[in-house]
């Protein structure tokens, strides 16, 4: 419960401030669309479940204001990722990266589709080359289908 | 009074459904058929309780009967008579009553078109949607019972959470319960077949109807879902990968996949395999989604009360019901494979690709949703999985599905047509055309847009199944396929909407002081002044915005902050100007000097085309299923055993 | 019966899933693994809270190990916490407090009021550490040895059970 109020509490002092729209001025528009995107990918610490564009606390606008800086100062996307990581940890990035301990993540659904491709295959394979077996009724089959049929148009 | 009656009949509706689980399996056992038939008594019962119930709690909403907990926290009395009504699902407590309502109008439905087929399937199938009914009754009697009173009575509610208090989200919510709760017929129906002994094409057709409804509903709730999130919440996206929207999405992809893998098992007699398993998993999400949002396991924008007993018990009844019919699976399902023959190039093959695709995105939605918890649970640390995850994973399962859509529209059934395969294949140079076309058209609009290849490749696919759907000869068109031309249709509309808003869109923040002007994709957002406001439970500032394209006056736009005094919470409604083209878009920011506000300001191309599509989804769905019922009055096909 | 088992699998996915969920309830996801155990506290320079014409930097942290507590007097946990802070300071326990975004006026009429544990207070008006930090909401609690390095993170109010079974041992394990 305590938890919950806790929340709450940091809720209601963080939407008192609402919309936080930047107004930060880029020397250009590849730099703007770069640091936006790239903001876009990071997640804010304090929130929810927000990235630094959306969300509305002090600490994601900070957070947004320095990428923007950075960005700014020529610093490459990849430089920027390391500054946020070495504070946050793996947590600010929405996109986690390739280790051992994402494997899964990763290689999960790459891996089932080769599965599926390779299973496919082999099933199409087997459905296509499934000779005449089937189609046809055997003889027998086909005596018991007409006894059937005139059972039933005699019930009739 | 009233929320004691509304008690009581959660009550005898309970009762009901034990009465229902129970007494049909007793008469099963003892091969009596009269106790069966009490299956249909107890269905109606259990409906017109819960029916009384939640009446009971949303009358309680309309008088301000604060000394209720529940409406106390989620009402007020300045609050607006139809908002009051919709706060009753607009809490925990109110929107478990609300599934358990649903599930009651659907297990009623289920006994009411089910008099006529076969009495043992049905009065089986009826008892174990009693059990599902019973489990959630218990669930909400013991933890999320929303009748509690409370004393001292306090003087005024709490307030109905202001993002709440919007016509879309309060249609959202019961839509996408009705199609979640939808899932528990076919779910009830698939374990009953399987119980008897067989599942067949028959029993295939009758349940596509049901699933075709609960697909109407799922679509319909979470393209609302995403409308209101695009004009709400002022961040110009309709989708973010949050958990509670991934749990709408997983039992939404399962029950895409299941419609197509029913027309197949009940055209050719193959994939039963897959459309069992499927129809349990369509259901097992669902409950899955509920334990999601309704637990707070997982970090959500939507930010829902945490509670670990209410997710144990949410938890239990998913591992119950699911455990229990993949058990039933592994037990009764029948091994023996139908000996049919199609060829690689046949419409069976490219639907299994769908349907394959289809469960690969389900399982990577599920993977990426609970890879945090995991992540922590095995002591990692702390990991984030979000939009640029699943964006990597779906832009190449998207491809995928596409060119297997159009495929399964350029084959027959069972083998390979090459005049039909050639004929299709021609529409894919036009597609390209036109997508080049659009592209180089919206990047010229914007310097800071790029080409996207990848854009490029998705938004000629779309565009080759809308051309490969409607080149189609339309004489011979009646209304058995026309669900099917307006669903993939949707899809095609709904991907371009998609890729052109998601890619092509531009925004700018600026600071405007009254009668600045500022640039973006060729349009003039000029801010004229604010004014302020008085609604009825919020006071707000109007901006007053006039959109100019080539110094000619568009139209006006007024976008606006809200403040709401009793949740202190501040909302932002935005300014939107339609187009078939494109929407205008401004949120209001900051006040940051007399006269003046920041404000974001958004281009969004094509993004009608989303809803459009979402629309024609949901309808394809509606004619499907109308299709199939009028089919089965001409044949009678369902035959009993 | 090879194919047999094959259709237990599901169920068996199943099972797994339900284990990882059971343990993913007892988890609260809003607790976020610090990324700076084991490294240094990050440089500063920030005024001195109750002398702005002092600049502290790492150099005025203590030499032995400390406690460093975020706060601010905005925040209704951290005036909770704030008695048992004291007790600790009569401990003898040294103290650095982190006073985070917030009003200087506030934040010194509640440690004239409540009393102030601190042996140090930093003046973090903007959040400007604290973001170097990796703080990601207040209270908070940080471990930190006699070479400046953070050893243990506590986020969220800190009350006498949590002091006595997490903080204190990992704090008592850099003092023997």
């Amino acid at each position: 419960m305590k938890k919950i109020l806790f929340s709450i509490l940091v809720f209601v002092s963080l939407s008192l401030q609402a919309e936080m729209v930047d107004t930060y001025q880029f020397k250009n528009v590849e730099d703007r669309t770069r640091a936006v995107a790239l903001a876009k990918s990071l997640r804010c610490p304090q929130c929810q479940n927000q990235n630094l564009v959306e969300s509305n606390s002090p600490i994601a606008y900070d957070l947004r204001i320095e990428v923007y800086k950075m960005v700014d100062e020529g610093k490459s996307n990849q430089q920027i990722v390391e500054v946020m990581t070495s504070r946050f940890g793996n947590f600010v990035l929405y996109k986690p990266p390739f280790e051992l301990t994402t494997a899964l993540l990763w290689c999960l659904p790459i891996g089932l589709l080769l599965l599926a491709v390779l299973l496919m295959v082999r099933y199409l394979r087997r459905r296509s080359e499934n000779r005449e077996i089937c189609t046809a009724l055997s003889e027998r089959q086909r005596r018991e289908l007409a006894e059937l049929l005139a059972k039933n148009k005699g019930k009739k | 009074m009233i929320p004691e009656l509304g008690f009581i009949a959660l009550l005898i509706a309970l009762l009901s459904s034990f009465l229902l689980t129970l007494i049909p399996l007793v008469g099963m056992i003892k091969r009596n058929t009269n106790l069966l038939s009490y299956a249909w008594n107890f269905s109606y019962l259990f409906a017109i309780f819960s029916t009384i119930s939640i009446a009971c709690l949303a009358y309680s909403f309309s008088v301000n009967d604060f000394s209720v907990e529940y409406v106390a926290a989620h009402s007020n009395s300045q609050l607006p008579l139809f908002f009051k009504i919709a706060a009753t699902w607009g809490g925990h407590e109110g929107s478990m009553l609300f599934w358990l309502f649903s599930l009651s109008l659907w297990t009623a439905a289920f006994a009411f078109f089910s008099r006529k087929i076969d009495p043992v399937f049905s009065a089986r199938t009826l008892s174990i949607l009693g059990f599902i009914c019973l489990s959630f009754a218990i669930f909400i009697l013991f933890f999320s019972n929303p009748f509690i009173r409370q004393f001292p009575l306090p003087p005024e509610g709490r307030d109905l959470n202001p993002m709440l208090q919007d016509i879309g989200l309060i249609i959202h919510p019961p839509l996408l319960y009705l199609g979640y709760v939808g899932f528990a017929v076919n779910f009830a129906m698939t374990l009953s077949a399987m119980l008897g002994g067989h599942v067949d094409a028959a029993i295939a057709r009758w349940t596509r109807i049901w699933v075709l409804l609960s697909w109407f509903f799922l679509t319909l709730g979470i393209m609302l879902g995403a409308w209101w999130a695009y004009y709400e919440l002022g961040w110009g996206g309709w989708w973010f990968w949050d958990p509670v929207e991934n749990a709408s999405l997983m039992p939404w992809l399962i029950g895409l996949a299941l419609l197509h893998s029913l027309i197949v098992t009940e055209q050719r007699g193959i994939f039963s395999y897959w459309t069992i398993l499927f129809s349990l998993f369509a259901f097992a999400f669902s409950l899955l989604g509920t334990f999601i949002v309704r637990s707070g396991v997982l970090t959500s924008v939507h930010a829902f009360a945490v509670d670990g007993e209410r997710g144990t018990a949410l938890l239990l009844i998913f591992f119950l019901l699911t455990a229990l019919a993949l058990t039933v699976f592994a037990l009764k399902v029948n091994l023996r494979q139908s000996a049919v023959r199609f060829s690689v190039f046949s419409k069976e093959s490219f639907l299994l690709l769908a349907n394959v695709v289809l469960t690969i995105a389900t399982v990577s939605v599920f993977l990426g949703t609970f890879y945090p918890m995991v992540f922590s649970a095995m002591g990692w640390g702390s990991i984030s999985v979000g939009a640029p995850y699943f964006n990597s994973i779906f832009v190449p399962l998207l491809l995928i599905m596409l060119i297997a859509m159009v495929f399964v529209l350029a084959t027959k059934w069972q083998k390979m047509n090459r005049t039909l395969l050639r004929q299709k294949s021609i529409l894919l140079i036009p597609a390209l055309l036109i997508a080049y076309l659009i592209i180089h058209f919206t990047v010229r609009q914007d310097e800071s847009l790029r080409f996207h290849f990848s854009a490029f490749v998705l938004l000629s696919l779309a565009i080759w199944l809308l051309l490969a759907t409607l080149w189609i000869n339309w004489r011979k068109i009646g209304l058995r396929r026309s669900g099917m031309i307006l669903a993939h249709c949707g899809v095609a509309l709904a991907v371009v909407g998609a890729v052109m808003s998601g890619y092509f869109g531009s925004e700018i923040g600026v600071r405007l002081a009254s009668q600045q002007s500022q640039m973006l994709n060729g349009y003039e957002f000029r801010y004229i002044g604010f004014t302020n406001e008085l609604g009825p439970n919020f006071t707000s500032e109007k901006a007053h915005f006039e959109i100019y394209k080539n110094n000619q006056k568009l139209t006006a736009l007024y976008p606006e902050r809200r403040y709401y005094e009793v949740r202190t919470m501040n909302m932002s409604e935005v300014g939107i100007q339609w187009g078939v083209l494109g929407d205008i878009y401004i949120v209001m920011g900051d006040k940051l000097a007399p006269n003046e506000f920041s404000f974001r300001l958004h281009y969004k191309p094509f993004i009608r085309w989303l809803w459009l599509g979402g629309i024609l989804m949901a309808l394809g769905a509606l004619v499907a299923a109308v299709s199939l019922v009028q089919r089965k009055k001409h044949h009678g096909v369902f035959i009993g055993n | 019966m090879k194919r047999k088992v094959f259709l237990f699998l599901p169920l068996i996915v199943l099972l797994v899933i339900c284990i990882f969920l059971i343990m993913g309830l007892k988890q609260d996801p809003k607790k976020i693994a610090s990324a700076l155990i084991g490294k240094p506290v990050p440089e500063f320079f920030q005024a001195d809270l109750l002398d702005n014409n002092r600049i502290i930097s790492n150099k005025h942290l203590p030499k032995q190990p400390y406690l460093l507590n975020v706060w601010g007097s905005w925040c209704y946990y951290c005036q909770q916490e704030h008695p048992l802070l004291m007790e600790l300071a009569e401990q003898r326990i040294p103290i650095v407090g982190l006073n985070y975004r917030d009003k200087k006026q506030g934040a010194l009429e509640m440690l004239a009021k409540k009393g102030n544990p601190f042996a140090l207070v930093i003046d973090d008006s903007r959040g400007e550490l604290a973001m170097k930090l990796g703080v990601d909401g207040a209270p908070e609690t940080y471990v930190i040895d006699e070479n400046g390095v953070i050893r243990y993170r506590y986020s969220g109010a800190v009350d006498k059970t949590i002091l006595q079974k997490e903080i204190l041992p990992e704090f008592n394990k850099l003092r023997n």
